[in-house]
């Protein structure tokens, strides 16, 4: 395994997907100079506080009938979408990102100074960013296992389908993603807010 | 140890620090009960005692006690936050008895808070100094030999740690910051920015630790050491970390690593050891390389730096002529006063920004105004400014409480504007300058008022610059002032002026001279041909710098009759200076004004507050109300006839997605800070017996609030009181407060499938309590048909949707 571990010095921040995330739409919007001026004051701050963070983990697979399937070194995942999606594959690729907790500290700042506009675009940039890192990862896998002649499916998270959310209670311990400083509140909610956790699979053929 | 021992010593021999403390401790399994790993120092002693032993043997000469996260903030996580002496005392104990064997010596370790400080986090500047100092006394008490603060991401903890240090402990102090692989911290400081700021403040050496690993981090020693003369410590990590399958794997190994140790021994580095992942074998093949070797010695040219947050210039070695812009001033700007005084920055933010687009080096910034808290508003501006641009600040006001202000709110080295040769200025200024590394201006004026003659000044000067040195500030840090006077009621006193620029120039080469321009026409017509007259006359005797106006196009040409006039030459057929300013009046006098862009459509006091909503122009709209009050409009309908309806346009605009959010929120923002206005009116005219009121929360489980936090914003805009519970609330909590206060309507959040859940409980517990309150729910999750499954009144998908419903259901 050689992913590298995700360095921010060559992370931009994408202001396209920070405004589509803020529901702009090319067609119809009209973004006015203030607001434009404010998105990129936020994102220049936001660049001094994104700590990003990685960290990965991976197994032979062992199916369990359609049912689920095992890894190692004794982590069990019940979900058929998960079996469905690792069908044809020998080993599962998981992994967790964070961009830390400071740019969640700096929203809750603006909102208690009653600068809601900063708040929201602050949340967004750290959304974003969190779904960067995971694709960042998620590529990261693609390339390293590519000359070995296997394709990496599409990415699965806890809460999704039939895989239930407080299933990312041992996914994270298997990923030990604590290392990370990511914890889990008792309602399976990740803190740093801003992170992300996923699992995909290797297959021999491109489905 | 002093600091003169500690000088020496490094001088003498490249001393080996240990390597990392953290990553062994895991590896060996030492972690096991306890919680911080402070807690070892006196839980576990012997733990830290064999990793130090260790280190020892393969070749240390100084060790780092285990007290990085022993600050009171850190601690607080583990509930230690009592303990901070305790901790460090015996963290230095232990390390000692280590040490003693091998007559090494102990370094006391100081990391971060544990949060930035603000406006990047929380923590205040004031704050942070406190943590820190309270550390540093134990680490006095406790007899460390120096102080080793490192790991620091964010310039302006460096201040603090370094200040408090300096201020705590008697003993040595290194600073090192860590960095990315381009050469900036992750805050965006870069490593001349850091240097600027550890050397102006006294550290005793300056280093970086960690982050990149040991060959990318040479790189970044290298230019540590070709910048300072200060002794230079160097303690990389073993490369970035992979965390692939539950370990921590570094991809380092020991002979790398001793071979950028090596070579960053090459530039001339001082002390050298590891971060995380260096175990012993790390420093025992380092030992090997550079063990008792002479450190190279380094003779950097002599620099004058100047920083922000991001980047340093050099003054003294910088080319082009610096232009310090002098336009964040509010004298004699009526409506730049105002905002400042009502705490509104954009002008200040739009100067900032384009002055720096205009070829400002340097800012200028002045904020005395008659009502105004000058020291507050220094700190504010600083802040607001740093956030714009990045160019080094220059702090300008009399007082030194609002100095002081602007220095800990500076993210850099800036300038002090200024000191002068009067006794009390010299010995309040000169040490704040020292005390938080600033360069300084120096005014050649003293308790006698402005002095004629060239001859005069440079005595003024003289003395300032005597009284910074002999106060550890290096005459290459100093800016003279020779004073610009206006030629209108001072003729002659220009010749002065220069003769003292030249004069300096020649006595002190590194001192450098600057010149407020603009005053020289203060009086007279076609000022600009003045000033750029008098700007280019001046760089001809040795000018470095000038405060101006970076807007005004400056000829670079020297005009005849304006250069007769600043310098009062007699030509034939004329006397000076009379004539010479009489002909420049003649001559120039004539000066219209360029016509004032075609006027815009006035918009009545109705229309404008209308559009101050929709464009949502928070900074004005207060202006705007009092003007549509003062016309005689009842509170009544200026809420229902402009702000509602302004909103309700806005509503529109997003609905066709011609507004998106960010510009909902804002014209949300500008209507709240309208009804701050008119509420109170409301209330007095009884025209509304009372707003609507509505409780808001997130549910219980649920730690995201943003949503709700957007909802509440735009209800306030419509007029609504909210009473905002925050997030992870009970249904019961949620109940009580309605029943309390009364509220005719409960909103609540959710964004997780798992916590949408409570909503129903909420609905169960109002129809517990029977009380009359509708409940509205929304969220991520959260659909309609869910809405009417649970039994809730109303629904909203966004937040403009919810205030919609949120009136509906209170008009029932």
């Amino acid at each position: 395994m050689n992913i590298n571990p995700v360095q921010f010095a060559n992370l931009e921040i994408p202001r396209k997907k920070v405004l589509l995330r803020l529901g702009f739409s090319a067609a119809s919007t009209r973004p006015d100079e203030k607001t434009d001026e404010l998105i990129a004051e936020s994102i220049e701050t936001a660049k001094k506080l994104i700590v990003p963070r990685q960290v990965v983990a991976f197994s032979a697979v062992k199916k369990e009938g359609g049912q689920g399937l095992r890894l190692e070194p004794g982590f069990k995942i019940t979900s058929k979408d998960i079996a469905k999606l690792l069908d044809n594959c020998e080993t599962a690729y998981g992994f967790a990102v964070t961009i830390g907790n400071k740019i969640e500290e700096k929203r809750d700042l603006h909102v208690q100074e009653k600068e809601t506009t900063r708040a929201l675009v602050m949340d967004a940039i750290g959304s974003v960013m969190a779904e960067e890192l995971a694709e960042i990862t998620h590529s990261q896998i693609r390339q390293e296992t590519k000359p070995k002649g296997l394709f990496a499916t599409r990415r699965f998270s806890p809460g999704y389908g039939d895989w239930p959310l407080s299933a990312q209670k041992d996914f994270l311990a298997w990923l030990g993603a604590e290392s990370i400083g990511i914890k889990l509140t008792d309602n399976f909610q990740m803190l740093p807010e801003k992170s992300v956790s996923a699992i995909l699979g290797l297959a021999r053929e491109q489905k | 140890m002093n600091k003169t021992d500690f000088r020496k010593l490094v001088s003498e021999r490249i001393l080996i620090l240990d390597g990392a403390m953290g990553t062994e401790l895991q590896k060996r399994g030492f972690l096991k009960g306890v919680n911080a790993p402070e807690e070892l120092n006196v839980k576990f002693p012997e733990r830290i005692q064999e990793i130090q032993k260790d280190y020892f043997e393969a070749g240390s000469d100084i060790v780092i006690a285990n007290t990085f996260g022993a600050n009171r903030h850190k601690l607080a996580d583990y509930g230690l936050e009592n303990r901070v002496e305790e901790l460090n005392v015996r963290g230095i104990e232990i390390s000692r008895q280590s040490a003693k064997k091998y007559n090494g010596l102990v370094a006391g370790d100081i990391g971060p808070v544990g949060a930035y400080l603000a406006p990047l986090g929380k923590v205040a500047f004031d704050e942070a100094y406190e943590i820190f100092s309270e550390q540093a006394k134990a680490l006095q008490k406790a007899g460390a030999d120096l102080i080793i603060i490192e790991t620091m991401a964010e310039i302006r903890e460096v201040k603090a740690a370094l200040l408090a240090s300096k201020d705590n402990f008697s003993g040595p102090v290194a600073v090192q910051m860590t960095f990315t692989e381009d050469g900036t911290a992750v805050t965006g400081t870069d490593v001349l920015a850091f240097l600027s700021v550890a050397e102006a403040m006294g550290a005793d050496a300056v280093g970086m630790n960690c982050s990149v690993g040991p060959k990318a981090l040479a790189k970044l020693a290298k230019i540590l050491c070709e910048n300072t003369s200060l002794p230079v410590s160097f303690k990389p990590n073993a490369g970035m970390p992979k965390l692939v399958n539950r370990e921590t794997v570094f991809p380092g190994t020991p002979e790398e690593f001793a071979e950028a140790g090596k070579l960053a021994c090459s530039y001339g580095v001082n002390l050298i050891g590891g971060c995380c992942g260096t175990g012993p074998d790390f420093i025992r093949a380092l030992a090997k390389q550079v063990k008792g070797g002479k450190p190279v010695s380094r003779k950097p040219k002599e620099k004058f730096f100047l920083s922000s947050r991001t980047k340093a210039i050099d003054i003294a070695s910088v080319k082009d002529f610096i232009k310090i812009g002098e336009r964040i001033n509010p004298t004699n700007r009526k409506k730049f006063q105002e905002e400042l005084l009502s705490g509104n920055f954009t002008t200040l933010r739009r100067e900032a920004k384009e002055q720096v687009k205009s070829g400002a080096a340097i800012l200028d910034i002045n904020l005395g105004l008659p009502g105004a808290d000058e020291k507050t508003l220094m700190s504010k501006a600083v802040e607001e400014i740093q956030e714009v641009v990045s160019v080094p600040l220059c702090l300008d006001s009399s007082s030194v409480e609002t100095l002081e202000a602007g220095l800990k709110a500076c993210a850099g080295k800036c300038l002090i504007n200024s000191v002068n040769g009067e006794k009390e200025k010299l010995e309040k200024i000169i040490p704040l300058a020292k005390r938080y590394g600033a360069g300084l201006i120096g005014l050649v004026t003293d308790e006698k008022g402005i002095p004629k003659t060239a001859g005069e000044r440079l005595e003024i000067a003289k003395r300032i610059i005597e009284y910074a040195q002999e106060h550890g500030i290096p005459s290459s840090e100093i800016v003279i002032d020779y004073l610009t006077l206006a030629a209108s009621a001072m003729p002659g006193a220009i010749k002065e002026t220069l003769a003292a620029i030249k004069e300096s120039k020649q006595k002190w080469p590194n001192v450098k001279t600057v010149l407020g321009i603009s005053n020289v026409s203060f009086g007279l017509p076609s000022r600009q041909i003045l000033n750029a007259t008098f700007l280019n006359i001046a760089k001809e005797e040795g000018l470095d710098m000038a405060i101006l106006d970076p807007y005004a196009q400056m000829s670079l040409t020297i005009n005849p009759i304006a250069k007769d006039l600043l310098l009062g030459e007699v030509r034939a057929g004329s006397s000076a200076p009379k004539d010479s300013l009489d002909k420049f009046i003649q001559e120039y006098g004539y000066n219209p004004q360029k016509p004032i862009a075609k006027k815009q459509v006035e918009l009545n006091s109705d229309e404008k507050l209308y559009s101050s909503v929709v464009e949502g122009n928070k900074e004005e709209i207060k202006k705007d109300v009092e003007m549509v009050l003062k016309n005689g409009k009842p509170p009544l309908s200026i809420a229902n006839d402009i702000l509602i309806a302004a909103l309700n346009e806005v509503g529109a605009k997003f609905n066709s997605k011609e507004y998106f959010l960010p510009q909902v929120i804002r014209s949300a923002e500008a209507a709240q800070s309208a009804f701050e206005v008119i509420k109170p009116l409301l209330k007095k005219d009884g025209s509304a017996s009372s707003p609507y009121k509505i409780v808001l929360a997130t549910v219980q489980g649920d730690v995201h609030d943003i949503g709700k936090n957007i909802v509440a914003a735009v209800l306030e805009s419509h007029g609504w009181e909210v009473i905002d519970l925050g997030k992870n609330v009970g249904a019961k909590a949620i109940v009580d407060a309605a029943k309390k206060e009364n509220a005719p309507l409960i909103g609540l959040s959710a964004l997780m499938t798992t916590t949408m859940i409570e909503m129903e409980k909420v609905v169960k517990e109002r129809d517990a309590a029977k009380i009359s309150a509708k409940i509205i729910v929304g969220g991520a999750p959260v659909t309609e048909k869910y809405a009417k499954e649970i039994g809730a009144d109303g629904y909203g998908k966004d937040a403009v949707e919810a205030a919609k419903t949120a009136s509906k259901l209170a008009k029932l």
